[in-house]
């Protein structure tokens, strides 16, 4: 039995979900939110501060035991479960992991927009490595500045800007694309370890600036009318909810502007199993309710909302769109999946500081983007990319923030001496490095294992190419350099990927790709509005649609996209229902 | 999306770090510089240890065992206390009695594969309680194979580390590895020293941390809410030195 048809219905409630459910219904349209996880707000965090709880168990991510995900490094490899979070935590519950995430808030370089054509105009196509499918965005940087802008207003992100409508301004990043003016509340305070990174930057040419982040640095009133207060600087960060709602999360900003419109039903506990589908037209969706029973929601436009995983399954699930075939390049389901190529990074530790590391704010860094994307010629390094560089607060609490250097024992007696040693007095730069896109790395539906409901779950097809070892190799080098600047007593840098790519340690939570968007039908799923090619009332809004992943944080740009969905929606879509490309 | 909670540099798990850094290593020649501990923090004021918690899960032999290998961990000595005045025993009984220690949250379902490659992490059929205890039965039996039918916690501190070495470099067989990539003796031990850290440096609620001995050795505060957020009149005025006894969540 259908339940009553709505105008929308979002598969998922985190950023992009919170950010349609409130365009939409402000514009007047009602929206129906499924969310699979639970009720969430500031006042479950009110004593967050459990280390053991959130960081270690990561309570606010999926539940694996209940549905999971499986590896392969390649495609003639068996693919196995990920049998625990590991190397990347989505939430489950509202908010998603909007509530959870460290708040590190960027904008993409110009060039990440253009790489397929900027790389070939600069250096000739021969020099992108057999098997790489980097591929344009079908959109501008240009195109895309007005949806950062309102993203960064809203959420009331701390930055300085490095370049106003062309103008270069002093302190801010001096690559960064045009903006139209600066970010709505002031950097955090830069912390010691900052300045210090700040000061070797400096010395050794690059421009270090303040990290754009979503711990609001003073209280803030946004343009909804919704006021926050300035960060505690408690050092709970990511994987923590804000018992302040100091942090930008969809619970304290667009969920609230969503719900007060009287338009927007959420529900939680409610999970998407099947999107419905009539020809070319989505129906609605099919959901398990809380209690366990199958309903179907109808809805004129279906947005999916959730994790880049979970857009891609649903929609292999309900056999809608061509699905990827690495064997022939055709299709488009589960194209082009990629994650974040970590692992250049440095410390310095030094006798006569206390960090204080504890003393953190929510994406809090000092960076320098001199050596990320296309910033710094390549021409003859063998690789292409790079990534961001910076000093964030680590470590910061003891359990997974205690450190000791390479050569001293795990545990015992030197062990003891060293932790308390390096906690307090070392700080470690690292890289966020660009992942990009191969013809044999993607998504599908996994032959073998399933979830709770007997549906299979997504597998997973990725591991480390050479373009990026050389590139983390290239970013460590540097970093050694930056360090060695530092004057500490003890220094260690490097850059290295393991053997194959390890799903058990935590990296980062930016996987991307499965449901990419493009300028052609034949090489994308999704046009630069996040609508389908093949259903026009189905929009898949999130990181799945980046074609490739750059060397930035996603979150900015993936809410940008969900502002620029709810304009092509709201401004054109609703009167004239059809491809909006 | 998600963000990264804990962006790369900013809190990268523990385990990512010291893998990180102990791949980073392996690019740089010299070694640690040894230097001490130049500005302790302040001595927590002891706590007067209440009675013995009683044990959930282990039997009164396998907490003997873990108590003792969890104080080669972080010994007692003349610098402070150790794992045992911390209570990291009684953290572990309770997380392998608790929801972790039961496989929640544990993808457990077949087929159960060995991997052939690295990287895929946890595979076996078993929720860690098991795995402790058939652990913990296969290291009584080395001991006692070894050193003259003794048991561990009988062991000379040198001896005990000796058993805690081969653990960690994968020589003691239990009985659940077939390949390289299978999980061994050097898996085990690596799950241990993470509970143990956890029983140092989680909150004291969880039943480790006893008088706050991990958080006051590295000098961590605690829960900040605990004092009314006092750290925003800290922020940028970095000479200014922060010790207090550290609080738990209150």
């Amino acid at each position: 039995m259908a339940l009553p048809k709505v105008d929308a219905v979002c598969v998922g409630v985190g950023w992009t979900g919170g950010i349609l459910a409130a365009e939409l219904t402000k514009a007047g349209m009602s929206v129906v939110g499924l969310e699979r996880g639970g009720p969430r707000g500031p006042e479950n965090f009110e004593h967050g501060h459990d280390e053991l709880r959130y960081a270690v168990d990561k309570e606010l991510a999926q539940d694996t035991s209940l549905e999971t995900w499986t590896l392969r490094h390649n495609t003639g490899e068996r693919a196995l479960p990920i049998r625990r979070i590991g190397s990347f935590a989505p939430a489950s519950g509202v908010g998603g992991s909007g509530v959870s995430w460290a708040g590190q808030t960027w904008r993409f370089n110009p060039r990440d927009f253009e790489i397929r054509s900027r790389t070939i105009e600069r250096y000739g196509e021969q020099v992108i490595p057999d098997g790489m499918s980097i591929q344009d965005w079908g959109i501008t940087y240009d195109e895309l500045e007005p949806y950062y802008d309102r993203f960064e207003y809203m959420a009331g992100i701390a930055g300085k800007a490095g370049n106003i409508q062309g103008e270069k301004v002093l302190g801010g990043n001096p690559f960064e694309g045009p903006r139209a003016r600066d970010y709505p509340v002031p950097p955090l305070v830069e912390n010691r370890a900052g300045s210090i990174f700040r000061t070797a930057a400096t010395d050794l040419g690059y421009t270090p600036f303040p990290g754009p982040a979503a711990a609001l640095s003073r209280r803030y009133t946004n343009p909804a009318g919704i006021t926050r207060d300035g960060c505690t600087y408690c050092g709970f960060t990511g994987h923590f909810g804000c018992r302040a709602g100091a942090k930008a999360d969809p619970t304290v900003t667009v969920i609230p502007e969503a719900v007060r419109t009287g338009r927007f039903e959420l529900r939680t506990n409610a999970t998407v199993v099947e999107i419905l589908h009539d020809g070319a037209r989505a129906t609605g969706v099919r959901y398990y309710d809380a209690a366990g029973r199958l309903q179907e929601q109808p809805a004129d436009v279906v947005l999916l909302t959730a994790f880049t995983f979970t857009n891609c399954r649903l929609l292999l699930l309900s056999n809608m769109g061509e699905p990827y075939d690495p064997a022939t390049g055709a299709g488009v389901i589960g194209k082009n999946y990629c994650y974040q190529a970590d692992g250049a990074a440095g410390l310095a530790s030094f006798k006569d500081e206390d960090f204080k590391p504890y003393m953190a704010a929510c994406g809090g860094a000092v960076a320098v983007d001199d050596l990320n994307g296309d910033n710094f010629d390549h021409t003859g390094l063998g690789f292409l990319g790079g990534g961001l560089v910076k000093y964030g607060s680590a470590p910061t609490l003891p359990i997974t923030g205690v450190l000791v250097p390479p050569g001293t024992p795990a545990w015992g007696a030197q062990w003891k001496q060293a932790i308390r040693q390096y906690y307090a007095r070392s700080l470690i730069v690292g890289a966020q490095g660009e992942s990009p896109a191969y013809r044999d790395h993607f998504l599908d539906l996994d032959p073998t294992y399933g979830d709770a409901y007997g549906l299979p779950l997504l597998r997973i097809t990725f591991d480390w190419r050479p373009n990026e070892r050389a590139m983390v190799a290239f970013l460590g080098g540097k970093i050694k350099e930056l360090v060695d600047t530092m004057g500490a007593d003890f220094v260690l840098a490097g850059g290295i990927l393991p053997d194959h790519y390890d799903t058990a340690s935590y990296q980062s939570t930016h996987n991307t790709g499965g449901v990419i968007m493009g300028a052609d039908p034949r090489s994308s799923a999704v046009n630069n509005y996040l609508q389908m090619w093949d259903y026009p009332n189905v929009f898949v809004v999130g990181a799945s649609a980046f074609p490739q992943n750059p060397g930035y944080n996603p979150t900015g740009t993936v809410c940008a996209l969900a502002y620029r969905a709810a304009d092509g929606i709201v401004n054109t879509y609703r009167a004239n229902p059809g491809p909006l490309v | 999306m998600s963000g990264n909670p804990n962006e790369d540099s900013v809190e990268r798990r523990g385990t990512t770090r010291r893998a990180m850094l102990a791949g980073a290593g392996g690019l740089v020649a010299g070694g640690l510089t040894a230097t001490g501990a130049s500005s302790a923090p302040v001595a927590a004021e002891r706590e007067t240890p209440g009675p013995r918690p009683p044990l959930r899960f282990f039997s009164d032999a396998e907490a003997a065992t873990v108590e003792a290998m969890a104080e080669r961990v972080f010994p007692a000595d003349r610098s402070g206390p150790g794992a045992r005045d911390a209570g990291v025993m009684h953290y572990i009984d309770g997380r392998l009695d608790g929801g972790w220690g039961r496989g929640e949250r544990l993808y457990l379902q077949g087929p159960f594969e060995e991997p052939t490659d690295s990287g895929h992490g946890y595979q076996l059929p078993l929720p860690p309680r098991e795995v402790y205890r058939r652990a913990l039965r296969t290291v009584d039996v080395h001991c006692r194979t070894t050193h003259r039918d003794t048991a561990f916690v009988d062991l000379p501190a040198a001896a005990q580390d000796e058993v805690l070495t081969a653990l960690e470099s994968g020589e003691v067989d239990l009985g659940l590895a077939g390949g390289q990539a299978g999980f061994t003796s050097a898996s085990f031990f690596a799950m241990f020293l993470d509970n143990v850290y956890e029983g140092l440096f989680s909150d004291p609620m969880h039943g480790g941390n006893r008088g706050m001995i991990g958080w006051t050795w590295v000098g961590f505060p605690g829960d900040p809410s605990a004092y009314g957020e006092p750290y925003a009149d800290y922020v940028g005025k970095w000479h200014l030195p922060y010790h207090v006894i550290p609080k738990g969540v209150q």
